[in-house]
């Protein structure tokens, strides 16, 4: 049995990283792989949280307690099984996030979060109509028709 | 079930009917529409003539099931008529009074096709449909066994007042008389509702004869207060002091309804329901010195009122108020449960007289076009008839033996004079008040035949209008009437005045009554002069009616006094008016009535429209406000929120780690 204090702060490490990676982030993709790490954190958490007794840290440090008598964790190992959820979640919701991003790069050539900002209300480049906002140049052939992208 | 229950409810639900069905029909015939509502008069004074015939020879029922009963659980209400000698005797003059008006009004508001001048609607159907559904309300009134049915007729009666005194719509002043004369009516229904409500909290039953059965059981306070609630009903409908100010403007609806409404029936309602509920008050004698009081003030100040007033229909309905005034005093001198009679008696006569005057008086101001007293006089050359039946009616009015007026007023004041051992010092004051009146009621009488009927028809005669509906009712300069509006016709006679030699002979001749509108008064003339007879064989409900020689010979020598000095101007040609004689300062005090009219402005109205504007202006800034302040409020945050959205799907993002780090500190703090 390991210490509590790995899973932890490999949790927190993650979490870190992947909140760095939300905000700090412009590419489209790494914003990505930061939700993802947070992600990776909760999972973490939900399988060294599983591990423990029921009733949690509380009932490990109880004051004397003859050692050897910690309460057994949950049989059904509630926390491992929703980690494998999330996880077959995540894989489908990368997918989608990715289709979006892809289509974002093969109409505006970028994926750089900063330079799409049309329908913020309160964006310098806010327009009624984000079609007539498009840059100029030409659309590689591929892509979806206009209509469709707005 | 009895003839006379029958007859009871007929009398009830026939002019309800015919109001019902006559509405529709005379839109359709105006021909069908008249003869139907003469008909359902004919009809109603049959029912009640039956009903009195029943009743006077086999004994009146009592509890006839009428509209079934309520349950509230906490009592049952039983919607019962009654029919008895007292209410028997009334409705026949209910529906003889009804009847003339009904057959008067047919010619009253006739439409005149081919008239050249544009003459105001008449409405005749909803004029007919509501006198029916009135006199089917006063009926009601009369029979109700059970005070929420009485409570019931007295509103409609109210309401029809309310829509008849209104009948001329079109003209500000009959709108403003008839609010007037709903709200101040409504102030005194009131206090009916709530005697009512106290009644069957305290007694559990509305019936009469168990409120009457259980009044003398009461604790004095109930019986006091429930007494006191009725009496400011009472003041309310039949315009007593203080709140008769609606009835002198009341006379701007049709002069008919003025005679069926404001003259005979309703205004006598008042006091018909203090000799219905006489036992209650006999219990409360304290109500009963303050409805000796009120009716004391009124007979004298409303009797002084009249003499001073410069309109016929006003004229007469100042005398009403006194007349009126006359019935609540010989029943607040009553002790014993039926010691009703001498104003049961008074209420009779006076609504014979009265009609008689009102519908008199409505042929005048068919000739003349105005109802003005300036505008009249020379009916004893022009009409001669005409002039009699006035006179008849002023004899009557005044007192004059033998006819109806003589031997009831002077019931009225033997009662008040034999009450004054056992009641004391109310009986005096009504005995005093009452004699004066009856000098100054010989007064205004003779001002005003001196002025109609003598000396020379007026030189510049208003214009003469086919049509009494197009008629002008006189209005009083002054701070009576604040009305803007006028008709072109209206107290401009002097501009059009006929410059042609012959006007004199078109009035004096032009003019004809038709003769619906004159048998009617040949009707009515009948009790006016006869109904003293009744006192030689005098049915139950009129079986205490006692008449003091020496009270009757100083009341008679008194009207006769001033019957002589109001007639005594006749001689002082060319000013008849005998009221010229007052200063003019207190004429004008006299013709405003006492400037009450003003007090009641400044105490009454000007508060509550103050009260109502800040109302108005509270609802319109402050509820008003909050609705307003919702959009307000949005645009405000939509344009505060849209500047947090920047397009920078990283900065939402940002957002959202505020706040899960808020949700966990709050977490943590919380737990």
């Amino acid at each position: 049995m390991i210490h509590l204090a790995g899973p932890v702060i490999l949790a927190a490490v993650l979490a870190g990283a992947g909140v760095y990676g939300l905000l700090a982030r412009r590419n489209a993709v790494l914003v990505l792989v930061g939700a993802e790490l947070l992600v990776a954190a909760a999972g973490v958490l939900f399988v060294a949280a599983s591990a423990l007794p029921a009733g949690g840290l509380a009932a490990l440090e109880r004051p004397g307690a003859p050692p050897g008598s910690v309460p057994a964790a949950d049989p059904l190992l509630s926390g491992q099984v929703l980690t494998v959820f999330a996880v077959t979640i995540a894989a489908a919701e990368v997918g989608l996030a990715l289709a979006v991003i892809l289509l974002l790069f093969r109409v505006r050539r970028t994926s750089d979060l900063a330079a799409v900002r049309e329908l913020g209300e309160a964006s310098p480049t806010y327009s009624e109509d984000p079609a007539a906002a498009l840059p100029p140049g030409p659309v590689p052939s591929g892509s979806l028709p206009s209509g469709d992208v707005r | 079930m009895s003839a006379a229950s029958t007859a009871a409810v007929s009398t009830v639900v026939l002019p309800a009917f015919v109001a019902v069905v006559g509405l529709p029909l005379a839109r359709r015939s105006p021909v069908w529409g008249r003869e139907w509502a003469v008909l359902g008069g004919v009809a109603t004074l049959a029912a009640a003539l039956v009903e009195a015939w029943a009743v006077y020879t086999a004994g009146g029922a009592t509890r006839v099931p009428f509209l079934g009963s309520l349950d509230l659980g906490s009592g049952r209400i039983a919607l019962d008529l009654r029919a008895d000698a007292l209410s028997a005797t009334v409705a026949v003059l209910v529906g003889l009074v009804a009847l003339c008006v009904q057959v008067y009004s047919t010619a009253y508001l006739a439409e005149i096709p081919d008239d050249p001048v544009e003459q105001a609607p008449t409405r005749y159907p909803a004029y007919a449909a509501t006198v029916s559904l009135f006199t089917a309300a006063m009926m009601t009134v009369v029979h109700a066994d059970d005070l929420v049915l009485l409570l019931l007729g007295w509103e409609v009666m109210g309401a029809c007042s309310y829509l008849l005194v209104g009948h001329h719509s079109e003209r500000a002043a009959a709108r403003a008389a008839a609010v007037k004369a709903f709200l101040v009516t409504r102030v005194g229904d009131l206090g009916v509702l709530l005697a009512v409500v106290l009644l069957l909290a305290a007694t559990g039953t509305t019936s009469i004869p168990g409120v009457l059965a259980a009044a003398p059981g009461l604790p004095p306070g109930t019986t006091l207060a429930a007494a006191l609630l009725l009496l400011a009903g009472v003041a309310g409908k039949s315009a007593q002091f203080p709140l008769h100010t609606w009835l002198p403007d009341a006379m701007e609806g049709p002069t008919p309804v003025s005679a069926l409404i404001h003259a005979a029936t309703m205004v006598a309602a008042g006091v018909y329901l203090v000799v219905r509920l006489l036992p209650l008050f006999l219990a409360a004698p304290d109500a009963l010195t303050v409805a000796a009081v009120v009716a004391s003030v009124t007979m004298l100040g409303a009797a002084l009122a009249a003499v001073a007033q410069e309109d016929l229909k006003r004229l007469l309905a100042w005398s009403t108020v006194s007349q009126v005034a006359y019935m609540l005093g010989g029943v607040a001198v009553a002790r014993s449960a039926n010691a009703g009679a001498p104003a049961v008696l008074h209420l009779l006569s006076h609504g014979a007289f009265k009609a008689l005057l009102f519908l008199v008086a409505g042929c005048i101001a068919h000739l003349v076009g105005s109802t003005l007293l300036r505008d009249m006089g020379g009916l004893r050359v022009t009409h001669p008839p005409l002039a009699g039946l006035l006179a008849l009616g002023l004899a009557a009015l005044v007192g004059l033996p033998p006819l109806a007026g003589f031997w009831s007023k002077e019931a009225v004041l033997s009662a008040a004079e034999a009450a004054t051992e056992t009641v004391g010092w109310p009986a005096q004051l009504v005995l005093v008040s009452g004699l004066l009146t009856t000098l100054v009621t010989g007064a205004y009488a003779g001002r005003a035949l001196a002025i109609v009927a003598f000396g020379d028809p007026p030189a510049a005669p208003a214009r003469i209008v086919p049509a009494a509906d197009r008629l002008v009712d006189g209005r009083v300069d002054g701070p009576i009437d604040p009305v803007a509006e006028h008709y072109p016709d209206e107290d401009d006679h002097d501009g059009l005045v006929p410059d042609a030699p012959g006007a004199l002979e078109a009035h004096a001749q032009g003019a004809v009554l038709p003769p619906a509108m004159t048998w009617p008064l040949w009707a009515l003339a009948v009790p006016a002069v006869l109904l003293g007879l009744v006192l030689v064989h005098p049915p139950d409900a009129l079986r205490d009616v006692h008449i003091d020689l020496l009270t009757a010979l100083a009341g008679t020598a008194l009207s006769v006094a001033g019957l002589t000095w109001g007639l005594g101007a006749v001689t002082a040609q060319p000013n008849r008016d005998a009221a010229a004689a007052l200063p003019v300062a207190l004429r004008t005090f006299l013709r405003d009535g006492y400037r009450l009219d003003d007090l009641q402005t400044t105490l009454v109205v000007r508060p509550y429209a103050a009260l109502a504007r800040l109302v108005r202006t509270e609802d319109g800034a402050v509820v008003d406000g909050y609705v307003r302040a919702v959009p307000v409020l949005a645009r405000w945050g939509s344009v505060l929120l849209a500047r947090a959205q920047s397009g920078l799907a990283t900065g939402y993002l940002a957002w959202l780690a505020v706040g899960a780090v808020l949700v966990g500190v709050v977490g943590v703090v919380l737990s």
